[in-house]
């Protein structure tokens, strides 16, 4: 086991000075248990230095060594060697469960099951041999191919046993149709994604504007859904995740239910009345016993939990189903702001879970849990999650627990699945441009006014578009310079745009 | 989408150029330049049917036939620069 204690900065620094030392610590250390390596916290978040023990002994007065505190000090502990750790990454485990956050002064740790990062091989790395071979092919005909296009060439030449010479045509006629896909420069990319979005857009029916989804769960679908994935809300309207189980567990349905039942959170009022009694200044809580039975919760756990809860010193009371908190002196402010916490009280579960509910998929034969609510870090950090297929439809949530490559995927991907869910068939590639410019700049921003419309870099183009007075003064206020370079700009200045022909500047050849 | 040069044409920025074609709006902009000229009666620089008189099939015909003394600015890799 390892010794872990939470220190000050002052007494860090003199150890690594004085070291080897003896240092004198305030508590107890059980002497059936070896210790031979101790972690120092200051901050509570990461383990600052790691020192070995030689001996632990118990404490004497008059000798000579490093002190903790002043008084109160129990165990003497000799440190041979200590060194100041940096960024380490510490998978260390409480002995009595709990993390490093929650050592107030000391505890007793153990290594975790450390995890193995191995890198995986690039994509283009993992190639057929075959596959390989095309891209070369292609490299000497100065083209580049996309790795997926010519896993499919092969692909193609292995089922109709393709001779090299009419593979070589095959190729040729790939690279030209790849070409033909590709955008000219200067191609308004954005007008044209902006109509082909917005066209079939204007198909979507009433109809879809509510839309009962999976397994009585309520989806927001259709044009609203498409509005609020664009607008980078900050909660979508009915935030729900899809979670999938691993492998070994994934067709068993106890574990499905269990897991369900534990990430469902469940508030205190959830589960009972309370009542504020303001004369006497006391709490009652009523717990019912049907709603305990059905979120599977006994009245100990209630209990346990309760008494975690910050309340000064408050003492409860228990009496059957009826708990009674007293308060140790009335006051009317303190009963009604305890009143306030007990009511939002999480029991059990994850935050933000309000419901989950298991189907099973006929498809890939496995247990699925939906949810109301999203709590991506919390389920993804569960034992019996698939965390790799697992998805949540809060996009700002995703960028913020997976990073923003994950986010500008999760835009797309949601967005054409509310396109297709109404029908409509837009290529993605409109998507993807929208969803590259609401994330290009490593946060995910809303497209209009608060967003990457707001944020230009023109005056005038901002000014073209909303609340023009506000910023032309602003610009004039500070200085700011307009270098012509967009297009809205150079339609007020009555320039050719940056556009097509208008962005192509002619020059006389030289002749020979 | 992209029209194809017929001959090889020496381009002044070397090997990477030489495999490029005009792009639709570069041949837009090129061949309505030279059908303007054209038009205000600049003197045809090929042998034409004398039965074509509109400037603009004179100045894509000329286009066709690499005949057009205007090309496009472009920086040296290939990519064109907008309002400079």
């Amino acid at each position: 086991m390892i010794l872990a204690w939470k220190d000050t900065v002052k007494k860090v620094k003199d150890l690594v000075d004085k070291a080897p030392v003896c240092y004198c610590v305030d508590y107890d250390i059980p002497t059936d248990e070896k210790f031979t390596e101790a972690l120092i916290t200051i901050s509570g978040k990461t383990f600052v230095a790691k020192a070995k023990i030689s001996k632990v002994t118990g404490f004497e007065k008059g000798k000579e060594c490093l002190k903790k505190r002043k008084d109160g000090l129990k165990t003497c502990l000799k440190l041979d060697k200590i060194e100041e750790i940096q960024d380490d990454v510490v998978n260390y485990e409480e002995v009595n469960g709990g993390s490093i956050e929650r050592i107030e002064s000391f505890a007793f740790i153990v290594k975790k099951e450390e995890a193995k990062i191995e890198l995986k091989e690039s994509y283009e790395g993992r190639l057929d041999k075959d596959v390989k071979n095309v891209l070369k092919i292609t490299e000497k005909k100065h083209y580049q191919l996309p790795a997926k296009v010519a896993e499919k060439l092969v692909e193609v030449k292995r089922k109709y046993d393709m001779e090299d010479k009419d593979f070589d045509k095959l190729i040729d006629a790939a690279i030209q149709k790849h070409k033909e896909t590709s955008v000219d420069p200067f191609e308004a990319v954005g007008i044209v994604g902006a109509q082909s979005i917005g066209e079939p857009g204007t198909q979507m029916t009433m109809r879809t504007f509510h839309f009962a989804g999976i397994a009585e769960m309520d989806v927001t679908l259709g044009l609203p859904r498409l509005i609020e994935i664009v607008d980078a809300r900050k909660t979508p309207s009915t935030p729900s995740m899809t979670i999938f189980l691993r492998k070994e567990v994934k067709e068993n349905e106890e574990k499905a239910v269990s897991l369900a039942r534990s990430i469902e959170s469940t508030n205190l009022l959830d589960l009972s009345d309370i009542e504020v009694n303001t004369t006497e200044s006391f709490i009652r809580i009523l717990l019912d016993k049907q709603k305990m039975e059905e979120r599977g919760l006994k009245k100990e756990e209630i209990l346990s939990k309760l008494k975690k809860m910050r309340m000064q010193k408050n003492t409860i009371e228990e009496d059957g189903l009826e708990l009674k908190i007293l308060l140790e002196e009335p006051s009317y402010k303190k009963l009604y702001q305890l009143y306030e916490a007990l009511k939002t009280y999480q029991i059990k579960g994850l935050g933000g879970i309000k419901r989950a509910i298991i189907k099973f998929d006929q498809k890939n034969k496995e247990w699925v849990i939906y949810t109301q609510g999203s709590n991506l870090a919390g389920v993804m950090e569960l034992k019996d999650v698939d965390f790799t297929r697992t998805r949540t439809n809060d996009i700002i949530e995703i960028a913020q627990v997976l990073g923003i490559e994950a986010a500008r995927n999760a835009i797309i991907e949601e967005s054409i699945s509310t396109l297709q869910n109404a029908g409509l068939n837009t290529d993605v590639r409109h998507l993807m441009l929208v969803s590259d410019m609401m994330t290009f700049d490593g946060n995910v921003e809303a497209i209009g006014r608060h967003g990457i419309s707001g944020k230009k870099a023109s005056v005038l183009a901002r000014a073209a578009f909303e609340i023009t007075s506000k910023h032309l003064l602003n610009a004039g206020l500070i200085g700011e310079v307009d270098r012509l370079n967009g297009v809205a700009e150079n339609i007020i200045v009555g320039q050719p745009i940056t556009l097509g022909t208008g962005a192509i500047k002619l020059m006389y050849k030289r002749g020979d | 989408m992209v029209s194809t040069v017929s001959s090889a044409i020496n381009y002044p920025f070397g090997e990477v150029m030489a495999e490029r074609k005009y792009s639709r709006y570069e041949k837009a902009r090129i061949v309505g330049a030279r059908a303007l000229q054209i038009s205000m009666g600049a003197p045809i620089l090929i042998e034409i049917h004398e039965n074509i008189f509109d400037p603009l099939r004179i100045a894509l015909y000329e286009f066709d036939n690499d005949a057009i003394p205007m090309t496009v600015k472009r920086i040296k890799d290939g990519t064109i620069r907008g309002n400079e």
